[in-house]
């Protein structure tokens, strides 16, 4: 795995460099601002896999920094994994917002490095295989990114969206307080898996996007954090005391939703029908594994979408 | 000679030559705080002066547990942290006293190490 680190302290990234060999991550490049890593980026011809930047720099700080990287159409999707000292608690909400996959804490913890990047360099391995397959596999039937129904298909271009791995980082990071103060909403697309067998891959995801941004829409709060799970499952995470009806907002975003109706129709396409659940609280049973309120979000809008009354008359158009 | 001593002393080599540069700087970032809290006595409580004290803090939170100083990494994190919430005069007060502690701690590890 290929990783460009970037720090303004060369005592940690002496010390950082020594960690990283000793886990095995021998390909790292160090550089010690926002300004020289993009210039580097401008520069290289193998792209990097994984970049791990440190968040208070001064000049550019690593969430600017992030927000570039994130600019480069090359790594949209390249895991990025923020370097911060627990004081830095206010800035990893921007950080996640900004496009980060993850982060880390300093001091060096050397079990905590070898374990998220592991997951990391799993998820880097997995999109260079797929990246193979694509390269090898014949242009006409590669044309476009293939995903499968149940991806978690890239959702970068809408406000608010950020990827279900980072989401569930996210909540991770959480302390008791924070994680207390905030619910998960899910959603579900009943009619996803049929839009996905008529549509094909590309127009499914595209559609897929246009929820997304329809939820995003539908929820005004500045705050949102909107994913796409994967099998027309989205999940939002939003502040506790934030009024919230989900039949209300369900009737928002179908009407929302019909604004796509045209496009549809030239494409002779079903509108996306999409059950919202009702919101799901961090409580203190879900502490040891705070990304179960996902799951239950997910469910619920499931469960919800059986009592759909519209979705019967869209199959029907 | 075993591969785990190696290693061992690869990282003893690291962080002993990290360390002492780290001792070099902590004399002089002592040095660079009290300026800078003369300075904002002088001058009332400006952000840039107290975002000049946070990133001192930060380096050195950042660093010294690995190196051994852990006391000092607490207090530098505790003092970053103060320093990034918003300051008034009574704020100021007690992140001051807060900040001399982190000098001591600083003093502290710079007389144990010499």
């Amino acid at each position: 795995m290929k990783i460009l680190a970037v720090d303004d302290d060369p005592d940690f990234l002496t010390l950082f460099e020594s960690t990283l060999t000793r886990l095995g991550y021998a390909n790292v490049t160090f550089v010690t601002s926002g300004a020289e890593a993009l210039e580097l980026l401008s520069n290289t011809q193998v792209p990097f896999d994984c970049f791990i930047l440190d968040i208070q720099m001064p000049e550019m700080n690593g969430i600017e920094l992030c927000e570039e990287i994130r600019a480069i159409p090359e790594y949209e999707e390249t895991p990025i994994v923020m370097n911060t000292i627990l004081a830095d608690r206010a800035h990893i909400d921007q950080a996640f917002a900004a496009g980060a996959t993850d982060y880390l804490t300093k001091p060096i913890d050397e079990i905590e490095i070898n374990t998220r990047l592991g997951v990391l360099h799993t998820l880097v391995r997995e999109r260079l295989r797929t990246q193979h397959a694509i390269n090898h596999g014949g242009a006409d039937v590669f044309a476009t990114p293939s995903y499968r129904f149940a991806d978690q298909i890239p959702m970068r271009r809408v406000a608010g969206t950020i990827e279900y791995l980072a989401l569930e980082n996210y909540l991770k990071t959480l302390g008791v307080f924070r994680a207390l103060s905030t619910k998960a909403v899910g959603f579900h697309v009943l009619n996803g898996q049929q839009l996905f067998d008529e549509a094909g891959p590309s127009i499914f995801s595209e559609v897929m996007i246009d929820v997304a941004t329809c939820i995003s829409d539908c929820l005004k709060t500045s705050s949102r954090m909107i994913s796409y799970a994967g099998k027309g499952d989205f999940v939002c995470l939003l502040s506790r005391v934030e009024a919230l009806d989900a039949f209300e907002l369900g009737d928002t975003l179908r009407i929302s939703i019909a604004e796509f109706g045209h496009i549809y129709d030239e494409l002779n396409i079903h509108l996306p029908m999409v059950s919202v659940g009702p919101a799901v609280g961090c409580k203190a049973l879900h502490m040891a594994a705070p990304t179960r309120i996902l799951d239950e979000a997910i469910l619920n809008a499931r469960s919800a979408a059986r009592h759909f009354t519209g979705f019967s008359q869209s199959m029907d158009r | 000679m075993s591969s785990m001593t190696a290693d061992s002393e690869m990282i003893a080599s690291v962080v002993g030559g990290v360390r002492e540069r780290f001792l070099e700087r902590l004399g002089d970032r002592c040095l660079e705080i009290e300026t800078l809290m003369l300075a904002i006595d002088e001058q009332g409580l400006q952000q840039r002066l107290i975002d000049e004290i946070a990133g001192r803090a930060h380096k050195t939170a950042g660093v010294a547990p690995t190196l051994g100083f852990e006391d000092l990494g607490k207090v530098a994190l505790d003092v970053e942290g103060r320093l990034s919430k918003p300051l008034d005069a009574g704020g100021w007060a007690d992140c001051r006293q807060r900040i001399e502690t982190l000098l001591d701690e600083m003093e502290l590890a710079l007389d144990t190490a010499l």
